[in-house]
């Protein structure tokens, strides 16, 4: 499980908080929506569930994140991308590896995992996210879609416990984003948690979180059932959001 | 006053031709939607529009594209750029300079413009987009909406007769996205031809008077949005109606072939009161 506790957090030289006083828990084998406008904090977020805040991003941090208890700023980032894995908007400027294969296998490599696992791990990972049969062609040669999946094969291969993605479906087309879903799903049943920033609620009210977190300013301003929180649509749209359409029909016929 | 004439492309270094025997004709006014999964071709039709292929993508091309009567590949890029603007998927790919203002004025100093006209046309596109309030704001900290917006202004600064894009909205959010659709919609409704590719069906089906789909580097489709959209076989190809097309199917009010969802909403209210009746 992993724990925000009453978190606030500046990043040095800014003026604004961009997180405020946010406590929330994620439990394994659940999907969660993290959904806000720009600016909103959702990225600090996820940079807080695995470490990047306060590692690596520098600023002022109250409160404090657990998983598994364990207190983030008390483990190291290697340590923690075994437990949470984070996968980028855009991730596709970090390839460097001449194939699929070698790419998803430098995660592991680096953490240290032992060479029959990492072969076991690359395998596993290359064949849920459905590109085994490409693992031989350069990462550059793959489509947009086969180039997110990439970037999620790269994290899976850590065997982390918890997958946190950063607006996965940015730039996808239709096919791409069913696939992305089924991926999603599939972790879940394995029993991983999943947690996914998006604004593409269209998308994720179709792929079916289990919560969902409201974020503005920072702050989370609305959390629960996603359709409890979908159709209350006056309140995404005021909070700079776009609900999706099936709810905004449903509430539009309510009021005629 | 845009044709493409039985186009194959294929670009240097790869096996199979991004575009095979395509043929289109784009009319003065028109708004045309492009659709289709990602490598379908949709890029490479764009680029064939001003020139940018063959002159400088480099690949093997059969057929012609003719802009006014006038073979691309007769005509430079500059000259081109005059008649078909290219606004790119990604405006960081496109934005040059430091400020709003130089950014618009960048390519008409190139057209070798006088400075009044410069002046007069920054003027009115900034107007025309409604960003008057970023003129002076230095591009590196414009939102990625304000960034697609000031490159299409600086396209549009240069007056071409037709504006083309490519994913416009792709790194957008939803709200900057809707908000592209409804700029380019008005543009349209102004007398400028639009050509857009996209994946986004819901914000710009509303807008476009025609629709075409591309698969593996061919038009398989083409007519108008509502046409396609309700015909349904447009899945095989990949692409997904938008919500409010399954929505009108679930609800059963396809006869009016809505596409946005207002429209839906009017249909919706129809039909509940003829039921009632």
């Amino acid at each position: 499980m992993i724990e925000v506790e009453g978190v606030t957090f500046k990043y040095e030289g800014s003026g604004m908080n961009a997180l405020r006083d946010v406590s929330l828990e994620l439990e394994r084998g659940k999907i969660y929506g993290v959904v806000g406008p720009n600016g909103s904090g959702k990225s600090t977020l996820l940079r807080l569930l695995n470490g990047l805040i306060p590692h690596f991003y520098r600023g002022e941090m109250k409160g404090r994140v657990l998983v598994d208890g364990v207190d983030t700023r008390e483990a190291s980032v290697a340590q923690l991308s075994k437990k949470v894995g984070l996968v980028f908007q855009n991730p596709e400027h970090m390839f460097f590896s001449e194939t699929v294969y070698e790419e998803v296998s430098f995660g592991p490599k680096s953490i240290g995992m032992d060479p029959e696992e990492i072969k076991e791990s690359v395998r596993w990972a290359l064949e849920e996210v459905g590109l085994w049969e490409l693992r031989e062609r350069s990462p550059w040669s793959l489509s947009g879609g086969e180039m997110k999946r990439l970037s999620i094969a790269c994290i899976l291969s850590m065997k982390p416990e918890f997958l946190a993605v950063d607006e996965p479906t940015i730039g996808q087309d239709s096919l791409s984003k069913e696939s992305l879903s089924e991926i999603f799903k599939r972790m879940r049943g394995e029993g991983k948690g999943v947690v996914i920033v998006t604004h593409d609620l269209e998308w994720l009210d179709e792929l079916g979180p289990d919560v969902v977190f409201v974020l503005r300013y920072g702050v989370v301003i609305n959390r629960g059932d996603p359709k409890e929180i979908f159709s209350d649509i006056r309140n995404l749209a005021t909070n700079g959001l776009i609900p999706p359409y099936r709810y905004i029909v449903d509430s539009l016929l309510e009021v005629g | 006053m845009l044709k493409i004439e039985n186009v194959t492309f294929r670009y240097e270094g790869s096996k199979r031709p991004a575009l095979s025997e395509v043929s289109l004709e784009i009319d003065r006014g028109e708004f045309l939607l492009i659709a289709g999964l990602s490598g379908s071709g949709k890029s490479t039709l764009l680029r064939l529009l001003n020139g940018l292929i063959p002159h400088f993508y480099r690949g093997e091309m059969k057929g012609r594209v003719l802009v006014d009567g006038v073979d691309t590949r007769e005509a430079s890029v500059a000259q081109l750029s005059k008649k078909v603007g290219l606004v790119f998927q990604n405006p960081d790919n496109q934005i040059v300079t430091l400020r709003v203002d130089r950014e618009i004025a960048f390519g008409l100093e190139n057209l070798g413009l006088p400075r009044e006209e410069i002046i007069e046309r920054i003027n009115e596109v900034l107007k025309k987009l409604g960003i008057e309030h970023l003129r002076k704001r230095g591009t590196a900290e414009l939102s990625g909406g304000e960034k697609q917006l000031v490159a299409i202004a600086s396209v549009l600064a240069m007056k071409p007769d037709v504006i083309v894009l490519d994913e416009p909205t792709s790194e957008l959010d939803p709200f900057s996205s809707a908000r592209i659709a409804k700029v380019l919609g008005n543009l349209n409704r102004e007398g400028v031809t639009v050509v857009v590719a996209e994946h986004r069906l819901d914000l710009f089906a509303p807008k476009a008077n025609r629709m075409i789909v591309m698969s593996n580097g061919r038009i398989v489709r083409e007519g108008h949005p509502r046409e396609l959209l309700y015909r349904g076989d447009i899945s095989l190809h990949g692409v997904r109606p938008p919500s409010v097309v399954k929505l009108a199917r679930k609800y059963g009010v396809v006869g009016a072939q809505p596409l946005a969802v207002g429209e839906l909403i009017v249909a919706l209210r129809r039909g509940v009161r003829i039921d009632r009746s």
